[in-house]
């Protein structure tokens, strides 16, 4: 197969993980919190999608516009999930040792994979978006419209995230508290809200993120996992607190999954992606953009 | 730092104390709802069956299908009066059935603890190749029969274990039919191309197929192997478009056939047959993909259209309806096996002289096929029941149609499968 | 526990500060004893009777988790740097025992020498790699290096790919027994000795402040490796008798995700930074999974993720430290107002 054609897949997914990533960078550079739990917004965020399309449709297929217009609905609950758990949760040990920081967040996404095993089985499921051509030809490189729907939506969801962080206030507010919390505290911003609201739309995108996936892959209550560790390598690379980086860094992880699946074996493509992360935390931990987290603890 | 250490080792003692006192609770808490202490396994007039089965976790839709089929079965056989046993007694049936999670690391505690402490001689084997591996040896440590009716790994049967006994074909007969069948049709395919997860029993099932791939013309154009935490397949299908394949084989389970039947759809990958090894032929599935399923094959060891006859249903439809009717599903050859599961015991009891695990594992081993709503039964000497994988399809109209073997079947198989762009 | 009187005022009524703070004075003097007193404990069920099956299964699988535990609290607890690795150096053992009996036909104790020597080959090697990270990058180049050396274990040959292996000729239960206890009893002995000697120090000054302890001119790089390659080395014991304890390996069992969390929330439940901690929060908590998986079936991770959650945020300390925390309130006092409350700061020896 051409490389055109992987480079294209993979830029096409990367999109995915981008938005997935760009939440991540997000609360890792605003709230100084490594969340395990990211992924399992992504998954909640696809099980939204799936269950409004089946209660609106009776089955989880629909055409395109309705699929999309699920799409403000899931953003909608994700942010409010994002947001009270950072404000029950999170916030009681941010500050502390790292360590209980990362389990806390290992602890919630432990018991949200295993509620949502409980309530909806473990059976795969996917939202089937009906075309009358499901596939386009672009220059001999065969393009199926979904994912193309899918790679617009998470670029249309991260540029609004970006556009969020630059234009408004409380996108000024989540800068300032990202630089300096006590400042920002002095300056009358509300941090613990800051922080919760940053919380909120991070899971929100991915949310988002989430319902896209559903349409192109398949979803289950354990797949939050791998697009957790995913925008690890995508943030060490990017930087942490960086949305152009995370954007960057996700197109590239699924060009390079993608390559290493075509011309390579597909068998080694998580083993790679892994050994990127290794390889990238000990050459620049800092990242491509970012101010990068501090080493010390 | 001498403060602290006094401290510490203070609650060592007070730890390892502890520690011992906590496991005298545990083991005497440990135990489920049928009372504390080891029971002997047929005390008075019961015989208890024991195992663990998928219940929660991946696999819990088909683990369900098997206690489902153990606990309908049993209840038949009590209301008709228990087992008579080749003893001379008459024994009604209890069946202890724990939560392994799919968790091979959770198998042999599990087994173990059934045969310490509830004193079980009879065990049923649970679902998924890499837990019944170490329920197995527990069994043949133990000398205790285990039947079982989801482990299809060859490496069960490969390892000179007596107590084990196996209702599924081996993993490396499941594509031989769909291959025989692929090659029956007209025109006959030239290629084929296997895509394959990289777990214990998909990776068996790859190796079969290419074992049978040798034996024929075809021409192995795509062989790849996929972890099976990912979820895109389009790179690997695009490999198959691009070969050309004629037939393909997916070598793995009902998450990937989703996305099989979903990508091959949105990306216009036509082939003339394409088949997947595990959880292509339930309803979830076809519920999932809808009409994007339409064609698919998938293998069984059971043909839910005969009816075979059975002593403790009558034959296999009266097993369909009484599954239907109570569980609200149409069983497939995970619940027949499971039938067949409890039928191996109960006609072993019934030739037995004398109850003990021992000559029970003799009477399974030495007996006649007998019939069940699974078909006929009878062990090899490594413990794998003698049968083959039937295929299905399915089919537009009629849904599912058993296409093959012919004598069988219920429908010719509608081959090749008609390209996307006609559908 | 805080020290407001509501919480704690049936503690305090059973058991106040000073005499807990007496009774670990009075036990401390006594601490190698008390470690061979365990060690007997330990040893006693077999000689009664005990012989084999599922206590003996359940026992066995206790030591393993304690051996877990400390070994993880050694670089995590005690140094500072936590791992979400240490199941590597686990499945690197194992596997090294499983190939070296099955396809090499090598006896069990010659196999384990070369699952250790394999095991500190792998960790000298990737903590070259790891130790120069911190906080949050260390730990999950830890875990990323779990996962990859997964895959690739899924994807080789020798290893038997995704089907693992299967070793049926293994030693009976009560070897495995001892063997477990024997390491547990080893690695606590060695914990135990080194807090009280210069190297613990110096591991404790790393986790506090690694910079001022550099600054303080000790090589820090020497000690986070030595405390690194002993995590690896018990662990890796561990994971080489697990092989064939369990009859079967393959990549989930060896490098098993649950474990891996699981052996971390024990040394936090029990306490962080303690001998005792990891040991008494291992014990605890398998016991109470093994209980909740056989009760409430499904619920058993829930209730982990849950039970994490909740030390995590109401008792950081674990029952060890939360305990300690406890019987030091009186030192302020016994101290003559020295505004003191934690051991390490008031120590004066060595």
């Amino acid at each position: 197969m051409a490389i055109a054609q992987f480079v294209v897949n993979g830029l096409l997914v990367g999109a995915l993980f981008a938005a997935v990533a760009v939440g991540f960078a997000l609360i890792w550079g605003v709230v100084d919190i490594i969340n395990l739990a990211h992924g399992e917004m992504v998954m909640l965020g696809g099980y939204t999608a799936y269950w409004l399309l089946s209660i609106a449709t009776g089955t989880a297929e629909g055409s395109v516009l309705l699929f999309l217009a699920t799409i403000p609905v899931v953003v909608g609950v994700l942010f409010v999930v994002g947001y009270a758990l950072q404000r029950t949760l999170v916030s009681r040990v941010i500050g502390t040792d790292i360590f209980l920081t990362l389990l806390v967040t290992f602890g919630i996404s432990i018991a949200i994979q295993q509620l949502a095993i409980q309530a909806w089985t473990a059976n795969p499921r996917s939202i089937q978006v009906a075309f009358a051509d499901p596939s386009m030809a672009v220059g001999g490189l065969v393009v199926p419209k979904m994912k193309l729907v899918a790679f617009a939506g998470a670029i249309v969801l991260t540029a609004i995230l970006y556009l969020f962080l630059q234009r408004t206030r409380t996108g000024r507010a989540i800068r300032a508290v990202s630089q300096n919390p006590e400042a920002a505290a002095l300056v009358g911003i509300d941090v613990e809200h800051t922080r919760a609201v940053t919380f909120g739309i991070s899971s929100a995108v991915a949310g988002g993120a989430g319902a896209f996936i559903a349409t192109i892959l398949n979803i289950q209550p354990q797949m939050g996992l791998i697009y957790t560790l995913k925008s690890f390598v995508i943030v060490v690379f990017g930087g942490v607190g960086s949305i152009p980086g995370a954007l960057t860094g996700g197109l590239l992880l699924g060009v390079v999954e993608e390559l290493t699946a075509g011309l390579v074996s597909s068998q080694w493509t998580l083993a790679v992606s892994f050994t990127l992360l290794i390889v990238l935390l000990v050459i620049k931990p800092k990242g491509l953009f970012g101010t990068g987290a501090d080493n010390e603890h | 730092m001498t403060d602290t250490h006094n401290r510490r080792t203070f609650l060592k003692v007070a730890g390892g104390t502890g520690a011992l006192g906590l496991t005298g609770l545990a083991g005497c808490a440990g135990n489920s709802s049928d009372g504390g202490g080891g029971g002997s396994g047929e005390s008075g007039d019961t015989i208890t069956l024991g195992g663990s089965m998928s219940l929660t976790g991946d696999n819990a839709d088909l683990g369900r299908l098997y206690k489902d089929a153990y606990q309908e079965t049993i209840d038949r056989i009590n209301e008709s009066g228990g087992v008579e046993a080749g003893d001379g007694n008459t024994y009604e049936l209890e069946m202890v059935l724990r939560d392994d999670g799919t968790d091979a690391s959770t198998s042999r505690s599990i087994y173990q603890e059934l045969i310490d402490r509830e004193g079980i001689d009879y065990l049923l084997g649970p679902y998924s190749s890499s837990v019944t591996l170490p329920a197995s040896a527990v069994a043949a440590e133990n000398e205790k029969p285990m039947v079982e009716g989801g482990g299809a790994s060859p490496e069960i049967f490969s390892q000179g274990n007596e107590w084990i006994f196996g209702l599924l074909p081996t993993a490396n007969k499941y594509a031989k039919s769909y291959i025989d069948m692929a090659l029956a049709q007209d025109p006959t395919p030239e290629s084929i191309a296997i895509l394959a997860e990289d777990g214990t029993f998909s990776q068996s099932t790859a190796e079969g197929a290419r074992n049978k791939i040798e034996q024929t013309d075809l021409e192995l154009v795509v062989d790849q192997t996929f972890p099976s935490g990912t979820s895109d397949l389009s790179t690997n299908l695009g490999r198959v478009r691009d070969q050309g394949a004629d037939v393909l084989l997916l070598c793995a389970h009902q998450k990937h056939n989703i996305i099989l039947a979903n990508q091959m759809e949105s990306q216009g990958v036509n082939v003339d047959a394409a088949m997947g090894t595990v959880g292509s032929l339930n309803e979830s599935f076809k519920g999932e993909v809808g009409a994007n399923g339409d064609y698919l094959y998938g293998p069984t060891s059971w043909d839910i259209n005969a009816n075979f006859e059975d002593p403790v249903y009558g034959g296999t439809q009266d097993f369909v309806s009484a599954i239907e009717d109570n569980y609200d599903y149409t069983p497939d050859y995970h619940s027949a096996a499971g039938e067949a599961v409890i039928m191996t015991f109960v006609n072993a009891f019934q030739s037995v002289d004398e109850l003990t695990p021992t000559a029970v594992r003799n009477a399974i081993r030495d007996s006649d096929p007998f019939s069940t709503v699974y078909g006929d039964v009878s062990f090899d000497d490594s413990g794998v029941i003698a049968k083959n994988m039937l295929i299905r399809q399915w089919q537009p109209d009629p849904g599912l149609q058993t296409v093959y073997p012919s004598s069988v079947a219920q429908s010719d198989p509608i081959y090749p499968m008609p390209d996307w762009s006609e559908r | 526990m805080s020290t407001d009187p509501d919480t704690s005022g049936l503690l305090r009524s059973i058991l106040p500060p000073e005499r807990l703070d007496r009774l670990f004075d009075l036990c401390g003097a006594h601490g190698w004893k008390l470690i061979a007193a365990g060690a007997v404990v330990g040893a006693l069920p077999p000689v009664f009777g005990l012989r084999e099956g599922y206590m003996m299964t359940v026992l066995s699988e206790m030591f393993l988790f304690a051996i877990l535990a400390l070994s993880w609290d050694i670089v995590g607890g005690q140094t500072g740097y936590p791992s979400f690795g240490n199941m590597a150096f686990f499945g690197i053992g194992g596997y090294a025992t499983a190939i070296l009996v099955k396809d090499a036909a090598i006896s069990f104790p010659i196999a384990m020498v070369g699952a250790v020597v394999a095991v500190l080959v792998f960790a000298a090697v990737n903590g070259l790699i790891v130790l120069r990270l911190r906080g949050h990058y260390f730990a999950i180049a830890t875990l990323g290096i779990l996962l990859a050396i997964q895959q690739v274990t899924r994807n080789l040959d020798i290893t038997g790919g995704a089907s693992g292996k299967i070793l049926f000729d293994v030693p009976p239960g009560i070897v495995f027994y001892y063997f477990f206890l024997a390491v547990l009893v080893v690695e606590m002995a060695v914990v135990y000795y080194l807090t009280q000697t210069r190297f613990g120090f110096i591991l404790n000054a790393i986790r506090d402040d690694e910079g001022k302890a550099t600054a303080m001119g000790f090589n820090t790089t020497y000690y986070k490796t030595a405390a690194w390659m002993l995590a690896a080395l018990f662990t890796g014991l561990a994971g080489g008798a697990y092989g064939l304890f369990n009859t079967f390996l393959d990549p989930q069992t060896a490098y098993n995700g649950a474990w891996n969390v699981e052996l971390i929330a024990m040394a936090l439940m029990g306490g962080t930074g303690t001998v005792a901690g990891p040991v008494i929060g291992a014990f605890g908590l398998h016991t109470i999974i093994e209980y909740v998986e056989s009760s409430f079936v499904g619920w058993q991770l829930v209730l982990l993720g849950a039970a994490i959650i909740v030390t995590v945020i109401r008792f950081p300390k674990g029952v060890v430290g939360t305990l300690r925390a406890y019987a030091n309130e009186m030192d302020y006092y016994e101290r003559g107002g020295m505004a003191a409350t934690d051991d390490e700061e008031v120590t004066t020896d060595e």
